[in-house]
């Protein structure tokens, strides 16, 4: 019997070539790097080649979660899918994220992840029901969206399970394809290695339980105050609007107030004041409408992951969204609701005539119509790059002829153009367009479906022979925010200057990274965002840079357009932002909710606890951590990231092939702007070199080319990666 | 000595020859005085909440005092529910085993709903219900199922209450549950290890009601709820028992 809590001991391994199913001991085999991303990264760094194919059997797809998830820790339904990403120009390492309940459910049916090698011969879902594995084979359910799929699955392993799968755009190797699960958590950019692999789904029933280490009362009490200190969405710990327990800021995500209701829940519910000590109101807290309050009326419920208490997911009923021919129920966050951004806003409310209430009724129906688009054919929308890429090449009043024409077979020209086809349908404010949208970039059958479902940089190389410029075009456009290998930026420099830019520069594809910009907007006056990060900050022990310079954290931060020139506080604070990133991602929790930087308590001066992973790690394992030594396991992981970073590259050069700003970032390229003079945030290229220098200085990376040293590899007892490494001649300063 | 034994030795001679076995639970009441109500009222025997040992092998449980409720409108499927629920009181998270169940009907609504018939749920129309013990009153179905007398009424809530040192895991209460939300716990392969578990109400403070973020769960006095709610399963009483309800009914 195992003495820890957390984890199952079991890791899940199936081999879809041989059709057969081994179990690995977590902790002998994944100890050291916990769960989620950290495992995934070993599991790839001692198992894939520096150019294996991300769409060949040699990839491996990683289903992660952590010890945390299946818990009540709170916002523990997360699951991380790393592999060798398809999106990416060659297949470096990228991790999607879906929430909802299949990781608790997979913890419950014994597992701590699962890792998947080799392509089967056919189409096949993996069925799990606790100890129990099946490879079955599915060839009538291929072919079919994701909602089928999952219904078919359930039919056969019953109304508890939970279902991850792909549409027909992962089947037919999309590279903007997604897996699905709970109906409206995906995660982007590996559906089509799924594909890849004649891998439909997998479903999974979890009868059994997650123990947990501590003394029950103990667990409880921890539960207890981390359910004092949660706020609401993205950190947010201050109301958008007057409530009679504070003051409010208009931007803060914790929406609630007297007379705004769950408005088709059929009776209506109220919302209410939601005062911070009255726990059973924190799931009221997050009415987070997308489409905005008109869609207060026709919301459900919201909704989410297993075991998040704040919800921001939001169930829609939207009764003449059925006249497109989709359900009108729908549920999604963010850019999952892809009808928001695909279509001209202006087109798509003209398009439904001249009195208000139509045009936002039809505004809202693209919402609806898109999430079933991009839910059931499984298409990523890249967090918005798609739409913009699309707005790119359309080009508003040019409708295609710089970019699309010239690329696009003359057959398939005429077909756009035809009346009723894709451009006539996007013109006119049809939501018809939305479908034939998705269908054409889920089949791959026109150029212009490949164009847009390829890997960008792939795609973009492709058209720049017929359209030269269009490269560097696209990345330097201010409209479509490209950031780096075929990627839009995701709180960038917008979202706390030179922190925002250096997060974003951390992974193969956008940085799905809010630790840090959640706290920046949690609604708090700006003064005490600085001075409750000092103070937390020093006392988790980060009171120096590691060039040795006193830090105070409260000088890390910068909002909106006042940024100010690179100092050494942001550095650490842009490590600590990716590392809690990894942590969380390696314990199954939630990174848009965490971490808790500011509470909304006042008795606490609105003071959140950054050493709560911590705490609820050590309880839950019985492996007890103090936050400095917590967060350093974090490092570690993203140390290991940055190697399997610079194989996949094969060249130590991060700083000029990976780390730079892309020409929208900077100062020079926006005429007229004068850097950090409180007005915008655009850098220069001294400032952002600086801010390089820095950032591996706080890593151990050489200050050269950003790649990971033997002595960083070491201290994080990766000696096996830095000998590999130097032997193909990838590690500083060694002789190849 | 259990409570029990006490009512029966404070009864002199007679408790004697109903310990033994000699005097049916219909004389009993006659020579007694003792009418059904007052049984079920528990006042005569007040502080003895169960006469399954008096009475033979249908068990006689007082109503309970509270009960669990849950607003299908309300409820937001975070299942902290579940893991209040199941951490607070055994120390491991389960949703299997909890005592209100979110899991197994929140995808596609509760009872014999499957993939292809979305009616609630996620897929369906966004209510959630949570499966919550009904408290039955007599006669309780699990515990007129438990051959070991081992669900008994709690002395201060009433609660339905699995007693583990009795409860041998069968498993029939499982099956005589119309909702079954009575679950066996199988800590290992061993068979002597498995418990039933069910809702005890949290000794009158339930965990799940205090972890709900947006108080779908709501704990109130207690009324009977087996009608508002279509049964999942046939509840199994097999007539060799029923044949005693003659003894109180006739």
């Amino acid at each position: 019997m195992p003495t820890y809590g957390g984890w199952t001991g079991k890791t899940l391994r199936v081999n879809l070539t041989t059709r057969t199913s081994t179990v690995e001991n977590t902790l002998e085999k994944y100890g050291e790097f916990w769960g989620g991303t950290g495992m995934a990264y070993k599991v790839l760094w001692d198992e894939t080649e520096a150019d294996t194919d991300p769409l060949g059997p040699e990839n491996i797809i990683i289903f992660g979660w952590g010890p945390l998830t299946g818990t009540g820790a709170p916002c523990g339904g997360r699951t991380c899918i790393t592999a060798l990403g398809p999106q990416h120009p060659f297949g470096a390492v990228t991790t999607g994220h879906m929430g909802g309940h299949f990781s608790a459910e997979a913890k419950y049916a014994g597992w701590d992840g699962i890792i998947i090698t080799g392509k089967a011969d056919g189409p096949v879902y993996i069925a799990i029901k606790d100890d129990k594995v099946e490879i079955v084979d599915c060839p009538q359910i291929w072919g079919n969206g994701i909602y089928r799929a999952t219904a078919e699955i359930v039919e056969a392993m019953g109304g508890s399970c939970q279902v991850a799968a792909i549409g027909q755009a992962g089947e037919n190797l999309v590279a903007q394809s997604v897996i699905m699960t709970n109906y409206s958590h995906s995660a982007g950019g590996q559906g089509a290695v799924m594909g890849s692999k004649n891998l439909k789904a997998i479903g999974v029933v979890g009868t059994g339980t997650v123990k947990i280490a501590a003394d029950k009362k103990v667990w409880r009490n921890l539960i207890d105050y981390s359910m004092s200190l949660v706020g609401s969405n993205n950190q947010a710990v201050v109301p958008n609007s007057p409530q009679p327990w504070s003051d409010y800021v208009s931007s803060a995500r914790w929406y609630a107030k007297k007379g705004q209701y769950w408005g088709a829940a059929d009776p209506p519910v109220e919302t209410g004041i939601c005062e911070p000590h009255d726990r059973q109101s924190v799931g009221y807290r997050c009415l987070k409408s997308d489409p905005g309050t008109f869609a207060e009326q026709f919301t459900v419920r919201m909704d989410g992951c297993h075991a998040c208490p704040v919800r921001c997911h939001q169930d829609l009923l939207v009764p003449t969204a059925a006249k497109w021919g989709v359900d009108p129920t729908a549920a999604n966050t963010c850019t999952g609701w892809w009808g928001r951004g695909l279509m001209d806003s202006a087109k798509v409310k003209s398009g439904a005539g001249t009195i208000v209430q139509d045009q936002n009724l039809r505004a809202l129906e693209a919402y609806v119509v898109g999430k079933h688009m991009t839910d059931d054919f499984g298409l990523h929308n890249n967090y918005g790059l798609t739409d913009r890429g699309w707005a790119f090449i359309y080009g508003g009043t040019d409708k295609g002829v710089t970019y699309i024409q010239p690329n696009v077979p003359p057959a398939e020209w005429t077909a756009l153009n035809a009346t009723g086809g894709l451009f006539d349908l996007y013109e006119k404010g049809d939501l018809n367009f939305l479908m034939a949208f998705g269908k054409m970039m889920s089949t791959r059958s026109t150029e212009l479906g490949r164009f847009l479902g390829d890997p960008v940089e792939t795609a973009l190389a492709r058209w720049e022979v017929n359209t030269p410029g269009i490269t560097a075009a696209y990345h330097a456009s201010a409209s479509v925010q490209w950031w780096n290998h075929g990627f839009p930026k995701h709180h960038s420099l917008e979202n706390g200057a030179q922190v925002g830019g250096l997060i974003n520069t951390g992974y193969n594809r956008d940085s799905q990274n809010h630790s840090w910009s959640s706290y920046l907007s949690c609604g708090l006056p700006q003064q005490i965002i600085r001075d409750v990060a000092t103070e937390l900050f020093a006392d988790a022990g980060y009171t120096h840079a590691a060039n040795g310079d006193p830090i105070a954290m409260g000088d890390a931060c910068n909002f909106g357009s006042a940024a100010t020139p690179m100092n050494r506080a942001k550095a650490v604070a842009a490590v600590w932002a990716q590392v809690k990133k990894e942590l969380c991602d390696s314990l199954g929790i939630c990174n848009w909710m965490w971490p808790w930087i500011p509470s909304p308590l006042k008795e606490r001066g609105y003071r959140g606890d950054i050493g709560l992973e911590a705490k609820l790690f050590s309880a839950a394992t019985g492996r007890n951590m103090t936050t400095k030594e917590f967060d350093a396991e974090g490092v570690k992981f993203y140390v290991l990231h940055r190697a399997l970073t610079v194989r996949s590259f094969n060249s130590m050069n991060m700083r000029t092939l990976h780390d730079q700003l892309p020409p929208w970032g900077l100062a020079v390229n926006h005429p007229g702007t004068v850097p950090f003079d409180g007005t915008n945030y655009y850098e220069t290229q001294e400032d952002w070199d600086l801010a390089l220098d820095y950032f591996y200085e706080e890593l151990g990376f050489d200050q050269t080319t950003g790649a990971p040293t033997r002595e960083t590899l070491e201290s994080h007892g990766m000696k096996d990666v830095a000998d590999e490494l130097a032997a193909v001649g990838l590690l500083p300063g060694a002789i190849g | 000595m259990a409570q029990h034994e006490e009512v029966l030795s404070e009864l002199g001679a007679i408790g004697a020859e109903v310990a033994a076995g000699k005097v049916s639970r219909r004389s009993f009441m006659k020579i007694t005085g003792i009418t059904g109500a007052g049984l079920f009222a528990g006042t005569v025997f007040s502080g003895v909440p169960s006469l399954s040992a008096l009475t033979g092998s249908i068990p006689i449980l007082t109503d309970a005092k509270g009960i669990l409720i849950h607003d299908v409108t309300r409820c937001v499927a975070c299942r902290r529910c579940e893991l209040a629920c199941s951490e607070f009181n055994d120390g491991a998270a389960s949703s299997y085993l909890a005592r209100v169940k979110v899991g197994r009907n929140m995808q596609w609504g509760a009872g014999p709903s499957t993939g292809l018939v979305n009616l609630t749920g996620k897929a369906g129309n966004f209510r959630v219900q949570a499966d919550t013990c009904k408290q039955c009153p007599h006669p309780v179905p699990c515990a007129t199922a438990c051959p070991k007398g081992a669900i008994v009424a709690d002395p201060q809530t009433g609660a339905r209450k699995v007693d583990e040192a009795l409860c041998i895991g069968c498993g029939y209460c499982t099956k005589a549950c119309p909702w079954a939300v009575i679950t066996l716990k199988k800590p290992s392969s061993d068979r002597t290890t498995w418990k039933a578990t069910k809702c005890f109400l949290c000794d009158g403070s339930p965990e799940c009601v205090r972890a709900c973020p947006t108080g779908a769960l709501k704990f109130v006095s207690w009324r009977d709820l087996r009608l508002s709610y279509p049964p999942v399963q046939a509840t199994t009483m097999p007539s060799t028992t029923a044949v005693v309800c003659e003894d109180c009914h006739s």
